[in-house]
């Protein structure tokens, strides 16, 4: 029986106990255990950097196992960024390891008096001084612990802040494995808070994994490899989106001024795989999208894991950025920094609008569109909190209220987090689901690609057949809410595993009832719908957690630019002159994203009431009511009201 | 009938995101030889949409790796472009897009 650790750091103290089996049947592992266990211990009294504030890292019910993909760890906490719930989620070989090391659930509280990190062994762990590592980059914290063998040494994994999230930076990341970044909504920041500089996990044991089992996790693998669907990560990575989404126009650009670049040639994968010297995978992972890239010389010489597309875009076209040199330079800084480089791309793009707009300078930098040493500098800036930088640490909605003036407009955020990579007025689902997600705006909450990814297929097998026409299509929003709402419950069933939605949610390769038969096999009886509805009951308590915060309707909308601002797209040409791409003649009138009647929509699909709360009879279905009690009153007309016309 | 129409047969197109807007509209019937293959056919379409439309399809002799090509609502696999269209058939063009980075 796997053990629940709580680490005390006010006292000093560590408790094990076994992690209990109905919180395991109720919400399946990682992600689902660590939303009830915040739910629980942290409240609406306790702040993001107050002691009591929570870290629970957490694994699922295939971590460490054969499963393909399964590596990944799953941290949860009240998020400095939008004040409600927060989670973070990351790949590498941390999450096996600590599965390994005999524990679900390692939960972190109080803070240490002076930086201590833990170092965790077989069904025990110790809190040890960290003096000698704070101030460390987070490759340099790694390169302690790990000593001179490094990952492939016998000293097991890491994963650490940077010194950006010992400054509380609110964007700031937890990095494993050196370049994996588990970093949405300042995870770093609440470790840095806690005086709590890394986790070191060390583990001898193996999974006892039964015949039927690795038979069931091979069959699994190989569809993954066969699947032509998944060939394009596979082969570049992520980043084979880059060019099919600047013809789309789903590509953010100047801060979503656009959706499309005139210089897709410099950015795309084919220019980004010169400095790609070879591909990198997470544990257990046959699909591999990941890369070490090296720029070998220059002013922007640097080495990373990655870029992957988020990042990509973050730090190349949102800030105007065309050089790629200046991305793997940019990102390799923000991992060792320890940040987010979503957020920290949007915000850079932020600052670099208000400075358009004669709002913001800075002495030291131009903050002019492209220009990378602006990038490059406010990176610093930011991990430092130094100058300008002190403000964009609090992120791009903190940081437009402190500048004024109008800069609230140019905030791309939801609910306090920055907006992932995706244009809402073109990828509408995505747009949608930006603005659900309880831990602010992500792709990853409900990643609905069906529509955008021609997976008619994977429709008809899901939704009605009556509907799927108009489903696919991704300029028709009528039945987007119905597409976010699955992806929402599978991903949540995703993340509660511990494996890696390009698994599941980026091209349905495998479908719940395959992870069904995978958790049978581990003596788990359950359905794919009995996952799925695992799923709902997870995104309905990370909903309760947000509305017992104070959060409602007003808290799921996206920045006004993507309903009032119209975008549009222009045509991908050929320069005759040179070869090049470039931008031509505008294609069609400039669109905007419909929203309130696809949040009616929305709600009244979920049984949520027109302010998005869930109803008495939702909370009952789900086996939610003890959670739901105290929080809100749930009797309302709502539940007879009509909320608009459903097809 | 004229001996002409009865060697053509009318495929249905649809096209979807940044291609509906090439080709100027959603759907279209276009008609063909009988026997056109699907890659014949598919090359007949850049024919006769503006230049752009040829970019979002192919890039030299290959079809853009992020095209998804449907015929009577099932993915063709690669070895099937070279299979002749029926009377009636539909096909569905999409330039295939997913989430981002995980």
């Amino acid at each position: 029986m796997a053990l629940t650790a709580l680490v005390d750091l006010s006292s000093g103290s560590i408790r094990y106990s076994e992690t209990d089996p109905a919180l395991k049947k109720r919400f399946l592992g990682a992600r689902g255990i660590g939303a009830r266990i915040l739910f629980d211990r942290v409240g609406t009294r306790v702040a993001p950097f107050d002691p009591e504030n929570c870290l629970i890292f957490t694994t699922g019910p295939f971590s460490g196992t054969p499963w393909p993909t399964a590596s990944r760890y799953h941290v949860t906490f009240k998020s400095p960024a939008t004040n409600a719930y927060g989670y973070a989620n990351a790949g590498g070989h941390w999450a096996p390891e600590l599965a390994r090391a005999g524990f679900d659930a390692l939960i972190v509280t109080g803070r240490a008096a002076s930086p201590v990190y833990l170092q965790v062994t077989d069904r025990a762990m110790a809190i040890l001084a960290a003096d000698h590592l704070w101030g460390l980059t987070t490759t340099a914290t790694h390169d302690q612990l790990l000593g001179a063998e490094g990952r492939r040494g016998p000293n097991g994994r890491v994963l650490c802040i940077g010194p950006a999230g010992e400054k509380r930076v609110r964007i700031a990341a937890i990095i494993n494995d050196y370049g994996r970044a588990a970093a949405r909504g300042g995870p770093g920041a609440v470790m840095g808070s806690k005086n709590l500089k890394a986790i070191q996990v060390r583990a001898s044991q193996r999974d006892k994994t039964s015949t039927a089992f690795a038979a069931i996790a091979r069959e699994m693998s190989k569809r993954l490899i066969d699947d032509p669907k998944t060939s394009g990560l596979r082969t570049d990575g992520t980043v084979v989106l880059i060019r099919p989404k600047n013809m789309t126009g789903d590509l953010p650009a100047k801060n979503h001024q656009f959706g499309q670049v005139p210089f897709i040639d410099n950015v795309d994968a084919h220019a980004l795989n010169r400095y790609r010297v070879k591909r990198l995978g997470c544990a257990m992972c046959p699909v591999r999208c990941s890369r070490l890239s090296i720029v070998p010389d220059g002013e922007n010489a640097s080495a990373v894991e990655g870029p992957e597309y988020e990042t990509t875009d973050a730090l190349g076209p949102m800030c105007w950025n065309c050089n790629p040199a200046v991305i793997i330079r940019a990102n390799q800084l923000c991992n060792q920094y320890g940040l987010d480089t979503i957020s920290t791309g949007v915000t850079i793009a932020f600052a670099m609008e208000c400075h358009q707009r004669g709002v913001l300078s800075d002495p030291d930098l131009s903050l002019e569109w492209g220009d990378g040493a602006s990038i490059v500098g406010l990176i610093e800036k930011i991990a430092r909190r130094e100058g300008i930088g002190d403000v964009l640490a609090e992120g791009v909605q903190r940081a437009a209220k402190i500048i004024g003036h109008d800069t609230h407009e140019w905030a791309m955020h939801v609910k306090g987090l920055e907006l992932p990579r995706q244009e809402p007025r073109i990828a509408k689902g995505f747009g949608l689901g930006h603005a659900t997600s309880n831990r602010g705006a992500d792709h990853l909450y409900a990643l609905p690609t069906i529509d955008v990814a021609g997976n008619l297929d994977t429709a008809r097998k899901i939704f009605p057949a009556e509907i799927v026409e108009r489903l696919i299509d991704p300029a028709d929003e009528t039945y987007k809410p119905d597409l976010v709402i699955y992806g929402e419950h599978y991903c949540a069933v995703t993340d509660a595993l511990g494996i890696c939605k390009f698994s599941t949610t980026e091209e349905y390769s495998l479908m719940p009832d395959d992870l069904a038969r995978g958790l049978c096999a581990r003596g788990v009886e359950i359905t794919g719908a009995g996952l799925l509805e695992i799923g709902e009951r997870i995104v309905n308590l990370e909903r309760l957690y947000n509305i017992r915060a104070g959060f409602s309707r007003a808290n799921d909308y996206l920045p006004r630019r993507f309903t009032h601002e119209p975008l549009v797209l222009r045509a991908s040409e050929t320069d005759p002159a040179t070869g090049a791409t470039r931008l031509g003649a505008p294609l069609r009138a400039g669109q905007l994203l419909k929203f309130d009647a696809m949040l009616d929509r929305y709600y009244q699909l979920r049984g949520w009431d027109a302010d998005g709360r869930p109803t008495n009879a939702t909370l009952a279905r789900l086996g939610l009511r003890e959670e739901g009690s105290g929080i809100v009153c749930f009797v309302i007309p709502s539940e007879a009201r009509t909320l608009g016309s459903v097809e | 009938m004229t001996a002409n129409e009865s060697r053509e047969i009318v495929v249905r197109v649809r096209y979807f995101n940044v291609l509906a807007d090439y080709a100027g509209t959603k759907r279209a019937e276009v008609a063909v030889p009988t026997g056109t293959t699907l890659r014949a056919f598919l090359n007949h379409l850049i024919e006769i949409n503006p230049e752009p439309f040829r970019r979002a399809l192919s890039r030299g002799e290959m079809l853009n790796s992020y095209l998804r090509v449907f015929r009577n609502e099932r993915v063709v696999a690669p070895e099937d472009f070279d299979a002749p269209l029926a009377e009636g058939d539909e096909v569905m063009l999409f330039p295939a897009v997913a989430g981002g980075g995980v």
